[in-house]
């Protein structure tokens, strides 16, 4: 039975169409993942009018066919505001999950494979880090170091830490007593080497459902920091900030202009949600056939 | 008349009508030979000379008008044991190398060449005819035609390598404990060994003197009965030779089981022999009509006595050349020969009574049956070179495992015919024993002829290739 | 001629709680001649993973030496090891053949990597080792680009074995290579190392506690009992004559006993659980206490591991020439034949194989015997 050669990106290829393929809500997940990361790339060509530009049209309009999500207080086009902020929440998820997963991934390998010193200090971090109610350990970085989205990155980066500290090591740990890191050793591989070509590459299961899990998280709690004022500064446009804008004027009867934002807020977390569970099947090769 | 041309008695048939001369037979069989002998060593002396010469006065025979041996032109060989006039009888041992050229062919080839058979030559063995696989340090391993890796069985490997590969319908051989029986097993053809003191064994290098047998090896159940047929016949050389007319079985076989009551051996029988040994002998049990299955009592201490006697009388034999030549001996069977020439006597003694019970034991069995059914070896043919089996579960060395089922009956004597069986699974064949009472050679054979007929022993038209 | 590797007396021991200390292998000495075959047997615990660790140089020494060609290796930290030039010399088949595949990894890169890290092959020249080597150990070709997980046991097995000879290494350790695999596959990877020992001049280490395979594979062997060696000698020779009670009992406690061994019942170890082996008594056996043979010397003086005789060594205060070996000797005597001791071993596993034959016959009983059974223990 001759069996096809096929390049490492067939095989990719085919195992993405495979598992997207089984799980119908995988696919929703995944076309809508694509969505925002069209609207992260491309948003502010595609949006009708200018995000930061006010009176484009009456404030505080309703929902109509010119601006299909209404305008807010400011007279700005809510649908255009909404498109843009995509870039901003998804690059500072995707740039404090970067920086989290990397330092804390690297530092749990670490200190799950060499023990001794190494897991002393790391462990001591991690557990500072998790002394504090998490949120409000953002904040306070926030607070005591400004406004700017770097911090908001710094600070989302730095409460995630614990997560990917904790799983990197527990994973390393367990992978250091099996048998194949011992055959490594007599194939050659120094203590280094080990750690990057065989412990990591497979402690990268669990971490990436975190990964996604931890987007959503980090995504929310960008907004939860705008939403309190201690995130992005107006006139930016960014979801929590602008639920928190129209928070106020719910009562008074101008829905729309909290709902809409808040509502492909909730979408990008569940989108992300889900996506970690796809990701998972996609990266450990145990669970394809 | 239309005898397969390949069997004897297709040769024999169409070289007394005329359809062929003797010399083209001959050539044509030197030929095969020729070209196939290197890869399967199953030949140590090609005898063209006298097999082309045989030809030729078969022809100026049938010329004359004169009637044809029933295995006229027939191309046979014979087991490097036998004396063959003008070659040194080897018996697979370079010890006996520099002995000087027999000066008569023993009584059995006599017999062949007597109704017509033509001889290519002499075949190889294990040394002294002690083993089981025929890996011969000094004149090499003989193949089994089925997978040249693997071992054709011994200590009559030449004899089964050579009618497997088709090379000779009819070859000769000897069983002390199991060597025509395994052999032919392992490689798919048919084999006999007839009830101690049948044959004479006159002009043929001994091995144990009171468990040694001569018999034929052959390609279908008509050849088989028909050269017993040429080979029987007293003889006074040989003291245990059993002074009995000729009782041929050849026109009997067409009986077939005609109201022969049947049973298949289990208990050790089954506990040494493998699942597919196990499934040959109960397909053939199934096939000739079995009454169930019996269990014989004390069968493994059976086995040990044998091996005791077969210690003890081969190492004996040879004592003075294991004193002064030891480098000239086999290497896989020189300690056991010592080992056995050191018995005391004591062991053999009680070995000895062991025979006459057990064989009064079994004989009792047979009063209610006429035929038994066993596998011939507990496994197909092994890797040359291989050094363990496992069967059911225990590892145990390859060389002495093989005749764990041969050696309970030829150590009491009674007439066995093997017929070569095709299991499913797998390219090789494996072999079952028809165990008749003593002198009665004609149960066996027509056992082993109803087999053939009910296609049980025709191997599959198309034979799984081998996997590594 | 330099010795492939030899242990010198070897120590490992490993701190247990405060102040005790587990003695995994005290004090072992031993040593493998190029191009043998020697085995390495003992029930579990008894530190056979231990000493074969340190050889392999993954775990350090506590006390002694451990030379390669004559070159020390014992004091290289097992840290530094994979960066060594020794450490293609010596290298490992792990007993279970799963646990020890990276499951990332392709069986065609777990092969390369160890010919990457180890040699100076690359390219063309690495990718044709590769197939070399799995040729050589009967892996098809459409096999290795397949993971772990999509293998068999036996598959995986070639995978482990490859990789450890694609280096072609100078001492192969296998750590009991068939444990995890089932029956029929066992017989075809025992097959495969026995070509493979002939066919590449290597010299194995095998520890198994499959006495049957150990016998009929190697040149030597080493039986272990808590951290000790206590007998070696020819493969052979110690399973046709086992000295050591020990070996004894482990030939004795087989189910299908061991064809040509002459043990019975009574070598078989009282019941008594086996010592501890964190801080052991010095003075005494090891085995005191579980020994049918024990007497009030055994508990005053550890027997050392001394010769027997030319290639034979136990540790025991009571090996000597049994009977039967007395017999054969007697009995060449009389006859006048001279075996040159190559071969006595040899000889005197035949003749046992003859001897327990003889005991099976006088065992049997079958109607019609009228004779008493006779008294002697052949």
């Amino acid at each position: 039975m001759a069996e096809a050669v096929m390049s490492p990106w067939q095989k990719r290829w085919t195992a993405l169409r495979y598992v997207v393929g089984e799980n119908p809500l995988s696919l929703a997940a995944f076309l809508l993942f694509a969505t925002f990361v069209l609207l992260a790339l491309v948003g502010p060509w595609l949006a009708p009018f200018d995000a930061l530009t006010s009176n484009v049209g009456t404030p505080l309009a309703p929902p109509s066919l010119k601006y299909w999500f209404g305008t807010d207080a400011l007279g700005r086009d809510i649908l255009s505001r909404v498109v843009v902020a995509a870039r901003l929440d998804l690059g500072i998820a995707v740039a404090a999950v970067s920086i989290s997963v990397l330092i804390g991934g690297l530092a749990g390998a670490c200190a799950g494979f060499f023990g001794g010193w190494t897991d002393r200090i790391v462990g001591r971090l991690s557990d500072t880090i998790m002394a504090f109610p998490l949120f409000v350990l953002a904040m306070g970085i926030v607070a005591a170091m400004g406004n700017t989205v770097a911090n908001i990155v710094l600070a989302t980066a730095i409460i995630n830490l614990p997560f990917y500290i904790r799983v990197a090591r527990a994973e390393s740990g367990v992978l250091r007593n099996t048998g194949f890191v011992e055959a490594a050793r007599l194939a050659g591989n120094s203590e280094a080497r080990l750690l990057f070509y065989h412990i990591i590459p497979n402690i990268l299961p669990p971490m990436t459902v975190q990964v996604s899990l931890n987007m959503g998280w980090a995504i929310l709690n960008a907004a939860g920091l705008s939403f309190i004022g201690l995130g992005v500064r107006p006139p930016a446009a960014e979801w929590g900030i602008m639920v928190a804008e129209g928070a106020q004027y719910i009562v008074s009867g101008e829905w729309w202009i909290a709902l809409f934002p808040g509502a492909v807020l909730m979408l990008a977390v569940f989108c992300f949600n889900l996506l970690g569970d796809s990701l998972r099947d996609l990266v450990d090769p145990r669970r394809r056939t | 008349m239309n005898p397969n041309p390949e069997t004897a008695t297709g040769i024999a048939a169409a070289f007394d009508c005329g359809e062929v001369s003797a010399r083209e037979i001959a050539v044509a069989a030197l030929e095969r030979i020729a070209a196939r002998n290197p890869e399967l060593n199953a030949w140590t002396t090609i005898t063209t000379e006298r097999a082309l010469r045989e030809a030729e006065a078969l022809d100026a025979a049938r010329a004359r008008g004169e009637r044809s041996g029933r295995l006229a032109a027939v191309p046979y060989a014979a087991k490097n044991l036998f004396d063959i006039a003008g070659i040194t009888t080897l018996a697979g041992a370079r010890l006996l190398a520099r002995n000087a050229p027999a000066t008569a062919d023993a009584p059995l080839v006599q017999r062949m060449r007597n109704a017509g058979g033509l001889l290519t030559g002499a075949l190889n063995m294990d040394a002294l005819a002690y083993g089981f696989t025929t890996e011969n340090t000094h004149y090499g391993n003989t193949r089994n035609p089925h997978d040249s890796a693997r071992t054709a069985g011994g200590s009559s490997g030449g004899s089964s390598a050579a009618v497997a590969a088709g090379l000779v319908p009819i070859a000769l051989g000897s069983d002390t404990n199991g060597s025509i029986r395994v052999p032919a097993s392992l490689c798919g053809i048919f084999g006999l060994k007839p009830t101690y003191g049948r044959l004479p064994r006159t002009g043929s290098f001994p091995f144990v003197h009171s468990l040694d047998h001569l018999g034929p090896l052959a390609a279908s159940a008509d050849d088989l009965a028909l050269a017993y047929d040429v080979l029987q016949g007293p003889d006074r050389g040989d003291p245990a030779c059993a002074q009995r007319n000729i009782e041929p079985t050849s026109e009997s076989l067409a009986r077939g089981l005609d109201g022969l009551r049947i049973a298949r051996l289990a208990g050790y029988f089954d506990d040494q022999a493998s699942a597919v040994a196990r499934a040959a002998s109960e397909r053939a049990a199934r096939a000739l009509g079995s009454l169930g299955d019996v269990v014989l009592p004390e069968v493994a201490a059976a086995r040990a006595a044998a091996f005791v006697i077969t210690a003890s009388e081969g190492g004996a034999l040879h004592m003075a050349a294991l004193r002064e030549r030891p480098e000239d001996f086999e290497p896989l069977s020189r300690e056991r020969l010592l080992a056995g020439a050191l018995v005391p006597a004591q062991w053999v003694e009680q070995a000895q009574r062991m025979r006459s019970l057990f064989r009064r034991r079994v004989l009792e069995a047979f009063r209610e049956i006429d035929l038994l059914i066993a596998p011939a070896t507990p496994v197909t043919a092994t890797l040359l070179g291989q050094d363990l089996i496992v069967i059911n579960g225990r590892s145990l060395p390859t060389r002495p495992s093989m005749g764990l089922l041969t050696q309970p009956i030829s150590f009491i004597g009674l007439p066995v015919a093997v017929a070569p069986t095709w299991p499913t699974e797998g390219h090789l064949p494996i072999g079952v024993q028809l165990i008749a009472p003593p002198w009665r050679e004609d149960i066996c054979l027509r056992a082993v002829w109803a087999l053939q007929k009910a296609g049980i022993t025709v191997r599959p038209v198309v034979a799984p290739t081998p996997t590594t | 001629m330099k010795r492939l590797i030899e242990a010198i007396d070897l120590v490992k021991h490993f701190p247990v709680g405060d102040k005790k200390r587990l003695h995994a292998v005290d004090g072992l000495n031993f040593h493998i001649e190029a191009g043998e075959t020697v085995g390495l047997v003992g029930e579990s615990g008894c530190g056979k993973s231990t000493l074969v660790r340190l050889l392999t140089r993954t775990l350090d020494l506590t006390d002694g030496q451990v030379r390669f060609h004559g070159h020390g290796i014992g004091l290289i930290p097992a840290r530094a090891m994979a960066d060594h030039p020794m450490r293609r010399e010596i290298q490992m088949v792990f007993q279970d053949p799963t646990d020890s595949l990276d499951p990332r990894y392709t069986a065609r890169q777990t092969i390369a990597e160890s010919a990457r890290l180890l040699t100076d092959m690359s390219g063309s020249a690495l990718d044709r080792a590769v197939e070399e080597t799995a040729t050589h150990v009967g892996l098809p070709f459409e096999l290795l680009d397949r993971y772990p997980h999509q293998l068999s046991g036996g598959q995986k097995a070639r995978v482990g074995i490859a990789r450890a000879i694609v280096v072609k290494p100078r001492l192969l350790v296998l750590d009991e290579p068939t444990a995890a695999l089932d029956v029929s596959v066992q017989a075809v990877i025992l097959q495969l190392l026995d070509r493979l020992k002939r066919e590449m001049g290597m010299s194995f280490l095998f520890v198994s506690h499959d006495l049957n395979v150990v016998r009929l594979l190697c040149d030597r062997v080493l039986v272990m009992y808590l951290g000790q060696i206590v007998e070696s000698g020819p493969a052979r020779e110690v399973f046709a004559r086992p000295l050591h009670p020990y070996t004894r009992a482990l030939i004795a406690s087989l189910p299908g006993g061991l064809a040509g061994g002459q043990t019975t019942d009574a070598d078989l170890l009282i019941g008594g659980d086996p010592q501890s082996p964190i801080d052991p008594d010095a003075h005494r056996c090891r085995l005191f206490g579980r020994c049918p043979r024990g007497v009030e010397r055994c508990h005053t003086l550890a027997p050392p591991l001394r010769e027997i005789s030319r290639g034979r060594a136990a540790a025991c205060h009571f090996v000597g020439p049994t009977e039967r070996e007395a017999f054969v000797d007697a009995a060449l005597a009389m006859h006048n034949i001279h075996v040159d001791p190559a071969r006595r071993a040899a000889l005197t596993s035949e003749f046992n194989r003859v001897a327990e034959m003889a005991r099976l016959v006088q065992a049997a009983r079958l109607p019609g015997d009228t004779l008493p059974a006779p008294q002697y223990r052949p």
